[in-house]
């Protein structure tokens, strides 16, 4: 029921700012009052009424109605949603309200047949009734920043409880007992002002709205909390945040915004997941995404997230040490991100549209060779193999059997191509979404549906999605709640092999092609079909334009996310919920090669479809209490179960032997090869939580989870994850109370455990697998046969997280800066890693508990609102520093080496970061032979290639001479929004530095390799060494068509420092103003343009510093091999509601 | 009512869910076997021992491996066309090192098939079935054991001999080396054992699987290799007379892929187009880059197996194997003429990329012929080695030879084994065998001029094994150790 408030807030502070009292006014008078009376005599006016299930407000309504009064207040005093039933016959009205209001903590004050409410925790006594030894009068006034009358204000003598409200028109009077006393204003949702009472009188005060109020709920696992009753560390961002970036995914809106959550945006392509840490990685082999839940969902799978509109969040909290998180116990250990949709609130109906569209474009242009420097490198390089290998130098160089096509050697042919502007492009994209929500007779609405249609930036690719979603509540009747959360969603995604290697049939990236494809020719030829590389290869019999555009790739997803609860309470404070809902996400992808793709050989057609289903139910039983005890005594119990099971079935036919292009779904094929695999997991979990507080300065909070999951190995089935936090609110102590600059100080410290369960489904258990065979004569006969595919492990289980976490929270000068540190120390153990084992077991690795990773870190965030008069200016500024160490690798200490494009250029080993980069050490080139011959080389060594170091100096040039050559782990990231606003423009910038992240260049070293003309090379490549004299930058070896001295194996000369810092978004707002609004029937109406990573600093040579080519894979980060650019996005785009 | 039909509800399913929670987790897998549910039936047993067939398959075995290993070494194959491709010019031109990346699957996919047979043999006692049908399957594996286990030990040395499945990942880190010579005494004693249990010969779709005879030709090989040429002479002389296989009359027929298993085959390691999984990558991998629109239109070609110019001047004038086995030049897609030998004796019309019929050879008649020439001329027999060589000869359309010395003869089986068997995985092992190996490969490089980092090449003893790989050390530095040299 806080919850209200939170998601409402964006509207409460419209109507605050602009025309809040009048409106109350207007609508809970309704009658006119006759004759004015005295207080007294309202009071005791006898009351008769009558209601069943309304809420609050409209049993004041009521009252107001019949009885001619008038009820004044401010919208958040009254936080219940209770409904309500009364009957009352001639009673005194007071007695009515004390009834009504003080179960509430409310307080009201009579301002003749005015009545106003007051929080009662901000005022606790009326000026009246004080006795004073001597007394001074004082009086003033009370506005907003709109010098609108604040009505109910308290104004308090300070150190004392004296004190009175303001009247209807906004003025109080009262009196002091000497004129060095302090008044306190203190208003909900704006922030406490003090001023001697000395000043002129009448005194004229402003208060400022507090952007960011203690009281400020936040949504945590299985409920919600207040701000300031939280132990844990939680980083949030509401929709505010959210709304108006053009952003597709749910990453990119929490990118750069909280401490601690890192979030790469490792790949441009539209609509992909993006690689979030929470608190690094701690994870070797089991992934390390947090997991995701949707309003109380747990999501199965993070990709299909892309399939909810961002216009439906209402908020995003991030649970970040294990006291938040434990509660998902053993899915927790890598955070929880807590996404929650927008709900309907009661009153009249609402529509919001959104539109915004814009175009991406392609934010970096690798500098490639055009042809003619491409035609020399080539020649230089074959030049330099040909003599290595003995060939004639008195020949002239025309004469030399290279082996190249004539095409090098006339120029005239030359296409000069950009093969990257080939494939890409400037892409649009249009964002469509219509809300409807409100409220009325106990059920509240919240309606939308969303279309976002985004092109690729490489060319004829594209993502669409059809999103819809209906969030229902109905009160049945006060103890009774029935609620249901719908979002179906369709995708169409027409892809492309952008990423990754070009070099094998299955895998040619079109990003990495569009870059080292030969400038010389151009994607057609004469006749119109697609031109072939020149020169023979691999690599070299793929067109990349013909990739994109030839070969059709669709994607169709569909998914049901729904959710149906009752909640029922049938004594106060004790609220019982039953929740049950499904996920479904069925799809299918549909893929044609035709004939028209040049390969090698003679292109023949091919294609598959694959289809998948997935089908995840839940079922959550919760009963929650409330309860305070003896006033200072607040206690919160929860206790649920949980039962979740999914079920995965995907179906692939793979077709070949198409006689033509005409028909191209796979029924053509002549021959058709089928695939099923179907599996499955549970888990079946009970999970408990107590919050207490002692006069809201002790808080305590402790959580515990037992999850048994179909996943772990019989011996181990079933998990324990408890949690506990302390908070001590200092600033609640008397010692701090009257310390007038600081509103808030909060120090908390937890300690926890929460585990990772992300392993395959049948991990714990040796698998047979087919492994078939051919007997017979002739062609032979198809046989089956079984293997074993995988070693058991009955002793498999979760991974461990074991995280420490101290934090300090405080407030100072009426709220105008907001700061939060934390010092977290985070040991993953047990860590599930397929070791590589000695191969005579029959495996090459086998899946064990055995690893440790350490990360331990600082996290600041200070929220500061520099400037608040007409101008505004508020900054959000975080910054992390993580450290990630591995503390155990296994029985051996082994070094785990990864590398899914280029053997073993990651270590994992004890004492560095996970996926250091391991190679030689280049330390410069060898000038001349002398030099070669002085140092330790390899046998293939000639002047002009690599010097690498003899790292043990034991003379010898060899695999003991590998180390570590930097790692992707950066010394801080940090992230800064800054929110500015004069009148009615808004400006939001926010930028993202990293600092002291290696990355290494994988790419560069495979294109290296390929200097015989096949590929074309970085512009950097015609600095290469020469000669003695001529020695170039001194880090590129000589060109080599046959490379020697092993210049290209990985070392140090490919790690580059990634650096950067990033413009990641800037947005300008203007807000037309209500009056301009009212005579086209609008209610508010917003017009903004935006632009997105419209500036990167950076050293990297390559495309993106937030590189990952690996993507989730923790033991592979910063290796850069082709990722799909991120893009420059320029959007405008316009909110309406009426 | 309402409120009691709610709790009581809630109440009875949560108490339904608890008292079933153990089924509810306890999930097998639905789309695979679980270990512990297989080695149960004699059915089971004929599959698992199928499947080890199939790890015959493997890329580090007869799929991709075995010809880098066996063949690359050797002066069939020409350096410097697939110079630019370390991993396979290392083998060539001897630096091999051990993060070579076609080292490691030969090892880790030899020890894969390794536990398949290990299995068998460990799982058979325990299933209840005839007796003669079990002991057939046992000795078909024990063939399959012996023969990775040969081939392991012939491109590394000494290696874990392992024989029972290990239970436990931590037990294998207790297996250091076992020197040479204990491992062939293992291969010898599974080749005896499959000598007396597998059948002279099969019908119907149970042909290729491993004969009496293909277990005499391995174990007549190893005992050669041995030099225990009495022991080879037994073994060869009764394939020979068990008058199951022959020479096909004409040479080419042999390598025709729709003739597999034929009269003259052995073993074979059989492949099977179609996208089935089961087709051989031979015909695509050994044609010469950019494809030779004549012979291959599918599919990516690979330009390995080259062969030398030494080898096409290897064969006498009039042999009609030069033809079948080797060519020079071919006619490339945009009609112009690529000088250059490559091997034609894997040719097939796959339906896609790397997927042929092409089945590879592990042993056929001539080989054993030759091989038994060799034990005979060893075993100072050698008037009656030439009947062998000239058998083979004359189906080359050669004339006979006659009248050599026992010096000659040796040096007159290496070269016809030579042309015979080229680009079958021979050659190399053979010139081992003979303790011939340096002195050929430097003779060869000297005489071609084959360089590396500008000097001539020369074989060093040590490398005629290869290093262990890398990745075996780094998993279990205490007890593997690396092979002198590298």
């Amino acid at each position: 029921m806080k919850f209200y408030l939170r998601h409402s807030h964006f509207w409460c502070k419209i109507m605050r700012i602009t025309f809040s009292q009048i409106l109350i006014l207007l609508i809970l008078s309704g009658v006119t009052y006759s004759k004015p009376t005295s207080a007294q005599v309202v009071l005791e006016k006898k009351i008769s009424l009558s209601a069943e299930g309304r809420s609050l407000g409209d049993i004041l309504k009521l009252l107001a109605k019949n009885n001619q009064v008038q009820f004044i207040y401010n919208k958040d005093v009254i936080q219940t949603t209770d409904k309500i039933s009364v009957q009352f016959n001639d009673k005194a009205l007071k007695d009515v309200l004390d009834l009504l209001l003080t179960r509430y903590n409310i307080n009201y004050q009579v301002f003749k047949n005015k009545i106003i409410l007051i929080d009662a925790e901000q005022i606790e006594t009326s000026g009246k009734r004080i006795n004073r030894a001597q007394t001074i009068p004082v009086s003033g006034k009370v506005l907003d920043e709109k010098g609108q009358p604040l009505i109910g204000v308290s104004v308090t003598i300070k150190g004392t409880t004296q004190g009175t409200v303001t009247d209807p028109d906004g003025n109080f009077k009262l009196q002091v007992n000497s004129a060095t006393d302090i008044l306190v204003f203190k208003y909900i949702g704006y922030n406490t002002y003090e001023a001697k009472a000395n000043g002129t009188s009448p005194m004229l005060i402003r208060l400022a709205t507090n952007s960011n109020a203690l009281s400020e709920v936040l949504v945590v696992g299985y409920g919600t909390q207040r701000t300031q009753d939280i132990t844990g560390s939680v980083g949030s961002i509401s929709d505010k945040n959210i709304k108006d970036q053009p952003v597709t995914t749910i990453g990119e809106a929490m990118a750069a915004k909280i401490a601690g959550v890192d979030v790469q945006q490792t790949t441009g392509k539209p609509g992909a997941a993006l690689t979030v840490r929470v608190r690094g990685a701690g994870s070797i082999s089991a992934g390390n995404q947090p997991l995701y839940v949707v309003d109380g969902y747990p999501m199965n799978d993070a990709s299909t997230l892309n399939l909810l509109s961002n216009d439906d969040i209402a908020s995003i909290e991030v649970l970040k040490d294990a006291s938040a998180a434990a509660i998902y116990g053993s899915r927790g250990g890598n955070g929880v991100v807590l996404i929650t949709t927008k709900k309907g609130t009661d009153g009249k109906t609402k529509f919001n549209f959104n539109f915004n569209s814009g175009v991406s474009s392609l934010s970096k242009h690798l500098d490639m060779l055009n042809a003619s420097d491409f035609v020399d490198v080539t020649f230089r390089a074959l030049n330099t193999a040909y003599l290595d290998k003995g060939g004639d130098p008195t020949i002239p160089v025309a004469s030399r059997a290279y082996g190249l096509t004539p095409i090098f050697y006339n120029p005239g042919q030359w296409d000069d191509t950009d093969w990257q502007k080939v494939v890409t492009q400037t892409a649009p994209f249009n964002n469509y979404q219509l809300a409807v929500s409100g409220g009325n007779n106990g059920t509240r609405y919240y309606v939308s549906g969303g279309y976002l249609q985004q092109e690729g930036v490489v060319k004829y690719t594209g993502f669409k999605r059809y999103s819809l979603r209906s969030n229902l509540e109905m009160s049945i009747n006060p103890s009774l709640k029935v609620g249901l959360n719908l979002a179906p969603s369709f995708s169409n995604e027409r892809a492309s092999n952008t990423e990754g290697t070009y070099a094998n049939a299955t895998s040619e990236g079109i990003i990495m092609l569009s870059v080292l494809m030969q400038p010389i020719i151009g994607p057609y030829q004469p006749d119109g079909s697609y031109t072939r590389p020149v020169l023979t290869g691999n690599a070299s019999s793929r067109n990349a334009l013909a990739l994109v555009k030839e070969i059709t790739d669709y994607q169709k997803t569909l998914r049901a996310l729904g959710n149906l609860y009752v909640d029922w309470a049938p004594v106060k404070g004790l609220t019982l919920r039953t929740s049950g809902g499904g996920d479904v996400v069925t799809s299918r992808r549909d893929y044609f090669r035709p004939t028209t793709v040049p390969s090698s050989g003679v292109s023949v057609a091919n294609g598959f479809n694959n289809t998948a289903q997935n089908i995840n139910l839940l079922w959550e039983n919760t009963a929650n209490y409330k309860a305070t005890f003896a006033q200072d005594h607040k206690l919160e119990l929860l206790a649920g179960y949980t039962v979740q099971w999914n079920d995965n079935e995907t179906n692939s036919i793979v077709g070949s032997g198409y006689p033509n292009d005409i028909v191209t779904t796979v029924n053509a094929a002549t021959t058709r090869v089928g695939t099923e695999n179907f599996e499955q997991w549970a888990l079946l979990s009970m999970l408990g939580r107590v919050n207490y507080s002692y006069k809201d300065k002790y808080l305590l909070t402790a959580n515990i989870r037992r999850d048994g999951s179909s996943r772990f190995g019989a011996n181990t089935q079933y998990g324990v994850f408890p949690s506990a936090s302390i908070g001590w609110r200092l600033s609640e102590e008397k010692f701090l109370k009257n310390v007038n600059w600081l509103n808030d100080l909060k120090i908390r410290a937890s300690y926890g455990l929460t585990g990772n369960n992300n392993i395959s489904n049948y991990g714990s258990i040796s698998l047979i697998a087919q492994d078939n065979y051919i007997f017979g004569t002739g062609t032979g006969t198809l046989t089956g046969g079984l293997a074993p595919s995988t070693v058991a492990n009955p002793d498999l289980k979760w991974e461990k997280n074991v995280q420490t976490d101290i934090g300090l929270e405080t407030s100072v000068l009426h709220d105008r800066i907001q700061f939060t540190a934390d010092y977290y120390c985070r040991v993953s153990s047990d860590l599930l890693l397929n070791l590589q084992v000695p191969s005579i077991v029959g495996f090459t690795s086998a899946l064990v508990n055995i690893g440790e990773v350490q990360n331990k870190g600082f996290e600041f965030t200070i929220n500061s609102r520099n400037t608040v008069g007409a101008f505004k200016w508020s900054t959000n500024f975080n910054i992390s520093f993580n450290r990630n160490k591995v503390m155990n690798t296994g029985p051996q200490g082994t070094p785990i080496f990864t590398g899914s494009y280029v053997a073993n250029i990651n270590i994992t080993q004890v004492g560095s970061a996970i996926g250091s980069f391991y190679g030689y050490h280049a330390i410069g080139i060898f000038n001349t032979p002398a030099e070669v011959a002085a140092y330790p080389h390899f046998s293939s060594t000639r002047a002009g290639d690599i010097k690498f170091e003899d790292v043990n100096k034991d003379g010898v040039l060899d695999a003991r001479d590998m180390t570590l050559v930097g790692n992707n782990q950066p010394n801080f990231t940090t992230g800064m929004t800054n929110t500015l606003q004069y009148k009615n423009f808004d400006l939001s910038v926010v930028t993202q530095a990293v600092s002291g992240n290696k990355i290494a260049d994988a790419f560069a070293m495979v294109i290296e390799n390929g200097t015989g003309g096949a590929i074309n090379q970085k512009r950097s490549v015609l600095n290469a060494w020469q000669s003695a004299d001529n020695p170039g930058d001194g880090i590129h070896p000589r060109l080599n068509s046959t490379a020697t001295g092993n210049n290209n194996l990985f070392s140090s000369r490919f790690v580059e420092d990634g650096s950067y810092f990033r413009l990641r978004t800037v947005i300008l707002g203007y807000t037309f103003s209500a009056s301009v609004l009212q005579k086209v029937k609008m209610k508010t109406a917003r017009f903004f343009v935006s632009g997105e990573n419209l500036l990167t600093l950076t050293k990297y040579t390559g495309f993106n510093p937030e590189v990952g080519s690996a993507g989730d894979n923790a033991t592979q980060p910063g290796v850069d091999y082709g990722a799909y650019p991120i893009s420059r996005v320029y959007t405008v785009g316009v909110n309406i509601g009426f | 009512m309402k409120k009691t039909f709610i709790i009581g509800f809630m109440i009875a399913a949560t108490t339904l869910l608890i008292s079933c929670s153990k089924s509810f987790l306890d999930l097998t897998p639905i789309s695979q076997i679980g270990a512990s549910n297989f080695y149960k039936t004699p059915s089971d047993l004929l599959n698992a021992v199928n499947g080890a067939y199939g790890a015959l398959q493997l890329p580090g075995q007869y799929t991709e491996d075995y010809y880098f290993l066996a063949d690359y070494p050797d002066d069939d194959i020409e350096s410097g066309l697939s110079a630019s491709t370390n991993d396979f010019d290392q083998f060539e031109r001897f630096y091999s090192n051990s993060a070579n990346i076609y080292i490691a699957p030969a090892w880790t996919d030899g020890y894969k098939g390794i536990l398949r047979c290990n299995n068998i043999i460990s799982q058979a006692p325990n299933i209840t079935m005839d007796a003669t049908l079990k002991a057939r399957y046992v000795g078909e594996t024990k063939y399959l054991r012996a023969l990775m286990y040969f081939n392991l030990v012939r491109i590394f040395g000494d290696v874990p001999l392992i024989t029972t499945p290990l239970n436990t990942i931590s037990e294998a880190y207790d297996y250091g080396r076992t020197p040479v010579a204990d491992v062939y005494t293992q291969i010898v004693k599974d080749l005896t054992d499959a000598e007396v249990s597998v059948p002279v010969t099969y019908t119907g779709t149970d042909i290729g699987r491993v004969t009496k005879g293909a277990v005499q030709t391995l174990l007549g090989q190893v005992y050669l290799t041995q030099h225990n040429y009495n022991g080879a002479v037994t073994e060869l002389s009764a394939v020979v007379a068990s008058n199951v296989y022959k020479l096909l009359p004409v040479y080419a027929d042999v390598f025709n892929p729709a003739n597999g298993n034929n009269a003259e085959i052995i073993f074979a390691v059989n492949y099977k187009k179609g996208g089935i999984g089961e087709g051989s990558p031979f015909v695509n991998a050994f044609l010469p880059t950019g494809g030779i629109p004549t012979l291959v239109t599918i599919g990516t070609t690979g330009n390995r197996m080259n062969g030398s110019k030494d080898l096409y001047f290897a064969y006498e004038p009039g042999d009609l194997r030069r033809a079948i086995s080797v060519d020079t030049s071919f006619i490339d897609g945009t009609g112009k003429l690529v000088k250059t030998v490559f091997t034609r004796k894997y040719l097939d019309t796959p339906p896609t990329d790397k997927d042929g019929d092409n089945d590879w050879y592990v042993h056929r008649y001539s080989d054993a012929l030759l091989m038994y020439a060799e034990a005979l001329n060893e075993t100072n027999q050698t008037p009656l080695a030439h009947t062998y060589l000239n058998l083979v000869r004359t189906r080359a359309g050669l004339p006979s030879k006659s009248g050599l010395t026992q010096a000659a003869m040796r040096l007159a089986l290496e070269q016809e084994r030579r042309v015979e068997l080229c680009f079958e995985g021979h050659r190399w092992f053979d010139l081992i065998r003979t303790g011939r190996a340096i002195t050929v490969m430097n003779a060869y490089f000297i005489k071609y001029n084959i360089q590396l980092s500008g000097a001539v090449v020369q074989v060093q003893p040590f490398q005629l094994i290869q290093p262990v790989p890398l990745s075996q050390i780094q998993a279990n530095p205490a007890k593997m150790t690396q092979n002198p040299g590298y």
